[in-house]
């Protein structure tokens, strides 16, 4: 480990720290049409409103909400099911690429409607311009809205009194997309663009190896899919070797810039949080949470990838030094080394996004371990857009719960009293996740089908097994790579994984946010626990480690453990 | 064919999403018994 990689750690916590209160606030604002943007807009956003029927002012109550999201990822999953089946007959197909096979267009169409962006294919192999465009990249900003849209839903549930209603779905994603994630897009796309990340509808230029030989250079409208990639906590790449393509991430310092994107939303929506609830600290208590688990995985990631493997032989030299990074270089980029590609992992992991730079299959076992963890457990360490606090405010109610229990008083969370129905329905979000991430994998290990698939043997085969699924359940949908995962029984098991992980969580989050909206406050008591300071965040940090633990011990010693005592004894896979 | 078989697939998990909805809704709305006193 080298002061140059602690540097890079302590730049990006600084920079992840520094947004989180202005662009909360921001956020906030322009939920209410508050802000600036949001008020020159107006027009715009209403006419919307028009063109789709939509009365902005009518409130919906929570199961309303949810048939509307439901309806319109159906929509969007049909939508670009359609593009990537008629591509070969549409414009801006400069490659003419053929028609996707059906199992594997309906993968990739849930994959993104859910904010998963797993991918079976090769972007610059596969789709055309259109359907990267007007498919993959428009899915990637409605998918986050509606993300966005059910934490904000959640988070009104903690915050109105004797209500009925929890907000208006088309005018939540509405607002989030034209004054959230679209502003910063394109600032984001213009620097990017700036770094010498293309952005064109040409087809691929041809150039001439050293060798004498062709060799094509896929191009397209990169820059544009690429911001909204990281910012949607997407991660699904234009090309297949995502962040580490240097057309999608040609300098360290858009690798930096990156990992902020993907963090960008996750981090702000805390402050939002607290804002909405009447009382930052609030928000600043679930950020200290996800900080302090990131930080200790991020830096287990990082010493592991450091210290570099025993079974190399000796004459390779693992030392970091003025003309390498050292360590564990299989699978990383030159340009980017130990400590950025171990950031960006654990960042990665942790937020939903599943962009990566690095390859993960070739990580020592225990980074492997934590990258799978921070999905496991429901990536509630900043997670995607919406997906990671409504995700770390379920953990909050059931925290709570705990402590009810410990001290004997009914559990309250923000003046809200914790009742039978919120734990239920917390429990069920947290528990349908896990069913896949351990069903699937346990269902693929024992046919041949799922067999056929692995490229390595025994508790590293199991590994890439079990990161496919944890990645589509957890809608990561990064690639422990190793997996032959574009065939019809992964392509439709992802796909379940996905659709369950997304709307099978969501959907409990959003009757939460219902039973909460109609309680009345209670009165600050003296014996209430106070959910603003470190016991809290300790109790909270506590509850997401033992629950994920428990979960998924079993099948963690079966893979990561087991690879990593048995490469120990020189052993590998 | 294959394209039908798909968005057949697609139909279906959307109305267990659906069901889903009604299912939570009504978990829900059962009435809360815990505090009643045991006989």
């Amino acid at each position: 480990m080298t002061w140059q990689g602690w540097t890079q750690f302590a730049i990006f916590a600084l920079l992840s720290t520094a947004v989180v209160k202005p662009l909360g606030g921001y956020i906030e604002r322009s939920l209410d049409r508050r802000s600036s943007l949001a008020r020159l807009g107006a027009p715009v956003e209403n006419l919307f409103y028009r063109l789709a029927g939509v009365e902005p002012e009518q409130e919906q109550g929570w199961v309303e909400y949810a048939v509307a999201l439901l309806c319109f990822h159906l929509a969007g999953i049909v939508a670009l099911y359609a593009l990537q089946r008629l591509q070969a007959a549409l414009p801006l197909n400069p490659q003419h690429f053929d028609a996707v096979t059906p199992d594997l267009a309906l993968n990739t169409a849930v994959s993104f409607a859910t904010n998963t962006s797993w991918q079976s294919y090769a972007g610059e192999t596969t789709l055309g311009y259109l359907t990267q465009m007007a498919g993959i990249t428009v899915q990637s900003f409605l998918s986050a809205a509606s993300g966005i849209a059910v934490a904000i839903a959640l988070v009104r549930g903690f915050a109105r009194r004797s209500a009925s209603t929890i907000g208006n779905f088309w005018v939540d994603v509405t607002r989030i997309t034209l004054y959230v994630l679209l502003p910063i897009c394109v600032v984001a796309a213009l620097f990017l663009v700036w770094q010498g990340v293309p952005q064109t509808l040409h087809s691929y230029v041809t150039a001439t190896t050293l060798e004498g030989q062709p060799q094509p250079i896929a191009l397209g409208p990169v820059a544009s899919q690429e911001v909204i990639k990281l910012l949607s906590g997407d991660g699904g790449g234009f090309f297949n070797a995502n962040s580490a393509h240097p057309f999608e991430n040609p300098t360290p310092f858009t690798g930096v810039v990156e990992m902020l994107l993907i963090f960008l939303i996750g981090v702000a929506l805390t402050s939002t949080f607290g804002r909405m609830v009447g009382d930052r600290r609030q928000g600043w208590a679930l950020y200290a949470a996800m900080a302090a688990m990131f930080l200790v995985g991020a830096i287990v990631v990082y010493r592991a990838e450091a210290v570099g493997s025993s079974a190399y032989p000796s004459s390779i030299d693992q030392s970091a030094g003025p003309t390498q990074s050292g360590g564990n270089m299989e699978g990383k980029e030159v340009r980017f080394g130990v400590a950025q590609s171990a950031l960006f992992a654990t960042v990665s992991t942790a937020s939903s996004d599943g962009a990566v730079n690095s390859m993960h299959d070739s990580y020592m076992p225990l980074s492997g371990l934590v990258l799978m963890a921070n999905m496991m457990v429901d990536e509630v360490i900043v997670g995607g857009p919406g997906s990671g606090l409504f995700g770390i405010l379920l953990f909050a109610i059931v925290a709570v719960f705990i402590a009810g229990l410990m001290i004997g008083r009914t559990p309250e969370y923000l003046g809200n009293k914790i009742e039978a129905s919120e734990v239920k329905m917390a429990m069920l979000a947290l528990l349908i996740v896990p069913a896949f991430i351990l069903g699937l994998p346990a269902v693929a290990a024992v046919l041949p089908v799922g067999l056929a698939g692995l490229n390595n043997a025994g508790p590293h085969g199991f590994s890439e097994m079990l990161y496919a699924y944890t990645s589509g359940a957890a809608t990561n949908g990064s690639a422990f790579a190793g997996l032959h995962a574009n065939t019809p029984f992964y392509n439709l098991t992802l796909a379940v994984a996905m659709f369950a992980g997304r709307f099978l969580v969501i959907v409990p989050v959003l009757c939460i946010a219902g039973t909460l909206v109609t309680k009345g406050r209670l009165q600050p008591a003296a014996g209430a626990m106070p959910t603003h300071g470190p016991l809290f965040v300790a109790l909270l940090i506590g509850t997401i480690v033992i629950v994920g633990g428990l979960t998924f011990f079993p099948a963690i010693a079966l893979g990561p453990f087991a690879e990593h005592f048995a490469a120990l004894t020189g052993a590998t896979y | 064919m294959l394209d039908f078989l798909m968005l057949a697939l697609l139909a279906a998990a959307f109305l267990a999403a659906l069901g889903y909805v009604w299912a939570c809704e009504h978990l829900v709305k059962r009435p809360n018994h815990s505090h009643e006193p045991h006989s």
